[in-house]
């Protein structure tokens, strides 16, 4: 009896996986997250707010690359554009939100670390998302490195992941950075000369250079090559983190993730889409 | 457990600095707070037209904005110093609202009858201020003087958004770091604000006992 | 009039539409003694209260000394503390003791130093006969004892005149005479004095002299033995009817 189960469930998720893009709940196994989701019809996503071009809100609505990641992935779970709930989240609150069940994933600028790997799964990686400076239009100071930032005043958001990094390799950078609580602000600083330099997601950066036209200047300097990640609450059963993987595997192929990429972070960064790294972050195979 | 305790160790650090905006801009907006209560009651009427335009605007303007005009507007025309010093200086225009109405209200508690008197001998304004009201103004102010300060010792996080490493910014680099302890982290730091306010609480307290006693 | 420490010449005041002070003129020689008497709300504070400036007015004029009372500011400070006040209610500091109440005023307005305001407050308390209690706060004395002790503050400030508003009438009776005593004593020493005040036996045997206001006006003027046995209007004599019986 049990064994007849167990061949029914994988016999179905071969069917659902066949399936892709068309998918609807009869395609998942029967009480599988996905199958939870796809028959609620509805699914919470915590995304951030004032990532421009990545995850941000505004008037009309919530937009940027992690939004529409969100938004493919629940349309091959058969879920309506309306049953996307997307929950704000910050740095403090994403770990604690997946382990009370407040959201289903977060695709919120969400690098993957071994400490977070403890306490929660990642699918993925969606985006490599290298970190790099800005200064004020025409490098008055000359920066062509993080040596040359040494000493100093560096802006950087507060609990990022440019400021442990920078702690942890540019330990000399570290001792003068300043930090704001949103790289819009590191920006204003910029122009005001109240910092040397501003440095957080090149994405973010090419944004906030493009709002500011003319004043700000993104270098070529790219360190911390981090990994984001789709976050889920931990669990032994890896369906649905496999399944995820899957899907963005299946939307790298089918072109949709390039259409994301370019409609976003692909407006102000050059060089077209990245190549998707290798996927399997907490659910490998 | 030990994690944490390394956690906590840099906390305690970044505690001084929330520590120094405190006091900083403590004392700063007590001088402030009182110069423009004498400014308000004062006979000149320029400066407390003055003075209650400024109050009413600053105090009820959320502390982030008072932040943001300060840390990034005065730079445009002109005016630049460090993020602490900016940080204390919006502390000190906010709070100094708050210790404005408070002073103002104790003196206006004191009874007619004791300024007339003071008048009547010669002091000037600045006299019957100094000796005669301000003195008697204390008892009824410190009370709410201690919420005032307690509230400043709680505001300063602001300053975290705007370039100053202290409690509440080492905190949120604290828990991007060790995800697995996110809570405890957050605990901590609220335990060590309340033991500190606490104590802020209790030498308000001995304060007033003292404001009482030297009448 | 070089011997006028006080004079008023045609001084009008109005509280909104309530005139509470018509064309007031009248003068208080050095060493006078001069009593104010009237109904209730006939405008006697208001006078009193004029002279030191504690009230402006909206015409006229007042000298001290022969100076007129500047705008607020430094040099009307520096009038006011030529003519002291008593009030009613006393108004000791409370935060002071007795001793720092009356040296407070020698010391920040006629610069004395700690020592000789000090030595000569307690010359003073002696004087109104509450020199025991100097270090006592204002509330640890009885009404008399503070009102004694505000007239220790008035004498410090070695005034050129001395107001009276009602001295004797916040006090329980048994207390009044005391503060009499001290005002008679004064009196007979030469201080220059006006009094406003119900205590007509005070009047007849220490006052030079009567003023009667009634609606803000003053409406006689007479030596205290002619006021008292023979006031020469309606008004002064209702009210003495009323106050003598
Ligand atoms: N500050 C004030 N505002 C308005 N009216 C006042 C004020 N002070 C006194 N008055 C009025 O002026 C009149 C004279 O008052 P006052 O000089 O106190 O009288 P008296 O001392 O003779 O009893 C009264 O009608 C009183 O109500
Ligand atoms: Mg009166």
């Amino acid at each position: 009896m049990r064994g007849l189960m167990k061949a029914a469930t994988a016999f179905g998720m071969a069917i659902a996986i066949a399936a892709g893009g068309s998918a609807n709940a009869a395609d998942f196994p029967a009480g599988s997250k996905m199958d939870q989701l796809a028959k609620a019809g509805k699914i919470r996503v915590g995304v951030q707010t004032q990532y421009p071009l990545i995850g941000m809100k505004t008037l009309s609505g919530y937009e940027g690359f992690d939004v529409d990641v969100a938004r493919l992935i629940a349309a091959k779970l058969g879920i309506k554009k309306d049953g996307i709930e997307f929950v704000p989240v910050t740095t403090p609150t994403r770990e604690p939100f997946l382990e009370q069940d407040k959201v289903d994933m977060i695709i919120a600028a969400y690098s993957i670390t071994p400490n977070r790997e403890k306490v929660i799964d990642f699918a993925g990686p969606y985006l490599p998302s290298p970190s790099a400076v800005m200064v004020k239009k025409g490098n008055p100071l000359g920066i062509k490195s993080m040596k040359d930032l040494i000493g100093k005043k560096l802006c950087g958001p507060s609990g990022s992941n440019q400021e442990s990094y920078i702690s942890e390799h540019f330990p000399e950078v570290r001792k003068t950075m300043v930090l704001f609580d949103s790289s819009a602000k590191c920006a204003q600083a910029v122009i005001n000369g109240q910092a040397d330099a501003s440095t957080t997601e090149v994405a973010i950066l090419a944004a906030l250079s493009k709002q500011n036209d003319g004043q700000l200047q993104v270098l070529g300097i790219n360190y911390d090559m981090s990994l984001y990640g789709v976050g889920l609450k931990k669990t032994d059963d890896k369906t649905f983190c496999k399944w995820i993987n899957k899907t963005l595997e299946e939307a790298y192929k089918d072109g949709s993730w390039a259409k994301a990429y370019n409609d976003t972070i692909g407006t102000v960064v050059p060089g077209g889409a990245p190549k998707l790294p290798a996927i399997g972050a907490s659910c490998p195979g | 457990m030990n994690e944490l305790m390394g956690v906590i160790s840099t906390l305690l650090r970044a505690f001084v600095t929330t520590l120094e905006l405190t006091f900083l801009s403590a004392i700063l907006s007590l001088v402030v707070g009182i110069l423009a209560a004498a400014m308000r009651v004062s006979p000149v009427p320029p400066l407390r037209w003055a003075v209650s335009v400024y109050v009413r605007l600053v105090r009820n303007t959320p502390l982030t904005i008072v932040f943001f005009i300060t840390v990034f507007g005065l730079p445009q025309v002109g005016v630049n110093f460090s993020f602490f010093s900016f940080a204390l200086l919006a502390l000190t225009l906010y709070t100094a609202t708050f210790v404005a109405e408070t002073v103002r209200a104790g003196i206006q508690a004191i009874p007619i009858g004791q300024i007339e008197a003071a008048r009547s001998i010669g002091l000037t304004f600045t006299q019957v201020l100094a000796y005669v009201v301000l003195p008697q103004a204390v008892r009824s102010v410190v009370p709410p003087l201690a919420s005032t300060f307690i509230a400043l010792f709680k505001n300063s996080s602001i300053a975290s958004a705007f370039g100053v490493a202290e409690a509440i910014s080492v905190m949120t680099n604290m828990v991007n770091v060790h995800s697995t302890i996110v809570l405890s982290i957050m605990g901590a730091t609220a335990a060590i604000y309340v033991a500190l306010a606490l104590l802020f609480g209790r030498a308000f307290t001995w304060l007033e006992r003292k404001a009482l006693i030297a009448r | 009039m070089p011997d006028s420490v006080i004079s008023m010449d045609k001084v009008n005041k109005w509280f909104g539409a309530l005139h509470a002070l018509r064309d007031i003129n009248f003068r208080v020689s050095a060493g006078e003694v001069v009593v104010v008497a009237g109904p209730s709300g006939s405008g006697k504070s208001t006078m009193c209260r004029t002279i030191n400036r504690l009230e402006t007015i909206d015409s006229g004029t007042i000298r001290v000394n022969g100076e007129t009372l500047p705008a607020e500011g430094r040099e009307l400070a520096k009038l006011r503390s030529e003519v002291a006040m008593v009030f009613q209610q006393f108004n000791l500091f409370s935060h002071l003791s007795i001793l720092d109440n009356v040296t407070l005023g020698p010391i920040k307005v006629l610069r004395q130093s700690g020592a000789e305001a000090c030595k000569e407050a307690l010359g003073f308390l002696d004087r109104v006969g509450i020199g025991d209690q100097a270090h006592k706060f204002p509330a640890q004395l009885s009404g008399g004892q503070q009102q004694r002790a505000a007239i220790a503050r008035a004498l410090a400030m070695r005034p050129k005149a001395i107001l009276f508003d009602e001295p004797t009438s916040a006090l329980d009776p048994e207390m009044v005479n005391e503060v009499l005593e001290v005002m008679t004593q004064l009196a007979k020493e030469g201080m220059t004095m006006l009094v406003v005040t119900h205590e007509m036996g005070f009047a007849r045997r220490v006052a030079h002299r009567v003023i009667f206001m009634d609606a803000g006006q003053i409406v006689e003027e007479a030596p205290p033995e002619a006021f008292f046995t023979n006031p020469k209007t309606d008004r002064a004599r209702d009210f003495l009817s009323k106050i003598l019986m």
